[in-house]
């Protein structure tokens, strides 16, 4: 991993995933959670690594690309956040779902 | 001695010629890529088996359409409908409260419910395959010793042992009976009435086993004891209609299976029965994801796998391979038996056992042709001298799988589950089990082998 390069992303719903069990994950389970199980959960995960949990498979844009191809990532894979990147795969900056929607309101303002 | 062995002394009869050079060394080279894991065998599978039809050792129309060199549609359609019925039954909550409910009648101890639960993963392993079973199994024991505050190790290595246990003692327990059975042409009841009684004097072992091994290591406190007595198994259960269609179902295909060979039905007739009387009954909205369900993979290995067999049987390479083995055991079948047994336990432990037996199957049938050339059909298939060697063949395929962690897909499975859930099992932690099992439980088959077919004679 060179400097300044991606490593991964952690998001609030990662770290929940690093806290719900996986077996409850796949299956219908949750049903027999008992009272308490979350905090229970939430001490055994407490030693856990970011890396343990981060998204390590992270989508990224290119510093150069248009507001509409960002506007359809975020659409299609509903993520609420895209890091951006330059020619050399260096994070240069986040792009947010709340980025765009200040860039929507101005534009509709400036219409009228 | 059985049969005359006066008359064929091995290679001789037979000429190395380009077919049998070409099919043997697509069939070691596909073999070697399977075990080196480089490639997914169903790729190296399909890919062997298009080869072997395209340099025209069998043709298409022997690989599509003849039983003997192609592909066995009765062990396809029997899987694919196995799996349709058990996706239709899943989201009935049905397993899920059998797990649960047991859990309550074990009243939360740590030692009942890991004996009640090898119970019920060789109880639902002898009527689902085993890597479903261990599907449904694992994330309930992990719930069930997350609650009680133990090591689920234990719990789930004892489970995956039950489950290659408990799949032996019926037709659709365990491919490897469903490849049998298919060849052989036995029936559900077959597998019942000869495998059966062993299976059951295993489980009572292994149960003794557990019971001495863990009968003071795993203990829970009162408190956690009543977390799991609180679980509501019926909140398992969303659409109790639904799940009685399907309970009515499932009792018409166990009946379908064990009167199927009086009714003159194939298996597989009575699972694809089954699945599109399932299916009718329940509708799903979107069938697609019941078949989206089934796992292909395993359906295009056997595909793949028949075609390759299908074209070593065709060049002569399985009858010199049958020739030898006769020659090895001196034509006794009681040593043949014995061996098949031990020499498939071990094979079964490190490689797959799947196209393991698929090869042996031939290589039994070209060997009875030579043992006994004046009979056919099911009249040789089942010869009354030759049945020890197919339960043989069953029993050390299907309880070889415990002996390590890759012996059978479910251990595979098993162990991937638990890793991700953070409770690793070592190979060395699954060994200490799981070889002491197989060479007890293997032991023991070969008494039985011995005791029934060849001492009483029943």
């Amino acid at each position: 991993m060179k400097k300044g390069n991606l490593a991964g992303l952690v998001s609030l719903k990662d770290i929940l995933r690093g806290i719900v069990p996986s077996y409850i994950q796949t299956t219908k389970l949750s049903t027999f959670a008992w009272e308490g199980m979350l905090t229970d959960m939430v001490k055994k995960a407490a030693g856990k690594k970011v890396s343990e949990i981060m998204s390590k498979k992270v989508i990224t844009i290119s510093e150069d690309a248009t507001l509409m191809q960002c506007a359809d990532f975020i659409v299609k894979n509903n993520y609420q956040r895209l890091p951006v990147v330059n020619n050399k795969n260096q994070l240069v900056g986040m792009l947010y779902i709340r980025d765009l929607y200040h860039t929507i309101v101005e534009s509709l303002l400036n219409e009228s | 001695l059985i049969g005359d062995f006066s008359n064929f002394s091995g290679a001789e009869q037979y000429t190395i010629d380009a077919g049998l050079l070409t099919a043997t060394g697509i069939f070691i080279i596909s073999y070697v890529v399977i075990i080196s894991e480089k490639l997914h065998k169903t790729i190296v599978a399909l890919f062997g088996a298009a080869i072997m039809i395209v340099v025209k050792i069998v043709t298409q129309h022997e690989a599509f359409h003849v039983e003997e060199f192609g592909v066995d549609w009765n062990v396809i359609f029997l899987l694919i409908s196995m799996m349709i019925i058990i996706n239709l039954m899943k989201p009935t909550g049905f397993f899920e409260y059998i797990a649960i409910k047991s859990v309550k009648i074990g009243k939360g101890d740590p030692l009942r419910i890991m004996i009640i639960f090898a119970i019920i993963t060789a109880f639902l392993s002898a009527l689902l395959d085993n890597v479903t079973t261990v599907l449904l199994m694992v994330p309930v024991t992990l719930l069930i010793t997350d609650a009680l505050e133990i090591d689920a190790v234990p719990f789930l290595i004892t489970e995956v042992l039950a489950s290659n246990i408990g799949g032996t003692a019926t037709l659709i327990g365990d491919p490897p009976n469903i490849l049998i059975a298919s060849k052989a042409k036995l029936t559900f009841v077959d597998f019942i009435y000869h495998l059966m009684p062993i299976v059951i004097v295993l489980m009572v072992v292994l149960i003794s086993l557990i019971y001495f091994l863990f009968r003071k290591k795993i203990k829970t406190e009162e408190r956690l004891k009543e977390r799991v007595m609180r679980m509501n198994e019926a909140d398992s259960i969303k659409d109790p209609v639904i799940l009685r269609k399907a309970l009515l179902v499932l009792a018409i295909v166990m009946t379908g299976f064990v009167f199927h060979g009086t009714l003159h039905f194939e298996p597989a007739t009575v699972a694809f029965f089954g699945a599109a009387l399932l299916f009718a009954a329940t509708a799903p909205s979107e069938p697609n994801k019941i078949f989206a369900d089934i796992d292909w993979s395993t359906i295009f290995f056997f595909i793949g796998l028949f075609i390759i067999i299908g074209g070593i049987t065709k060049v002569g390479l399985i009858q010199w391979l049958s020739i030898k083995v006769l020659d090895m055991t001196q034509g006794s079948l009681f040593a043949t038996s014995m061996i098949v047994m031990w020499f498939s336990a071990v094979a079964s432990a490190f490689v797959d056992n799947i196209p393991y037996v698929a090869i042996m199957n031939t290589l039994v049938v070209d060997m009875t042709k030579n043992l006994w050339p004046g009979e056919t059909g099911v009249e040789l298939l089942q010869n009354h001298d030759l049945m020890p060697v197919w339960w043989s063949l069953a029993l050390g395929a299907c309880l070889g799988g415990n002996g390590s962690p890759i012996g059978a897909s479910a251990n595979v499975v098993v162990i991937g589950m638990s890793e991700k859930a953070g409770k690793g099992i070592s190979f060395m932690r699954f060994i200490a089990y799981g070889v002491p099992v197989m060479i007890i439980t293997v032991a023991l088959s070969m008494v039985y082998i011995w005791i029934r077919y060849y001492l009483l004679n029943i």
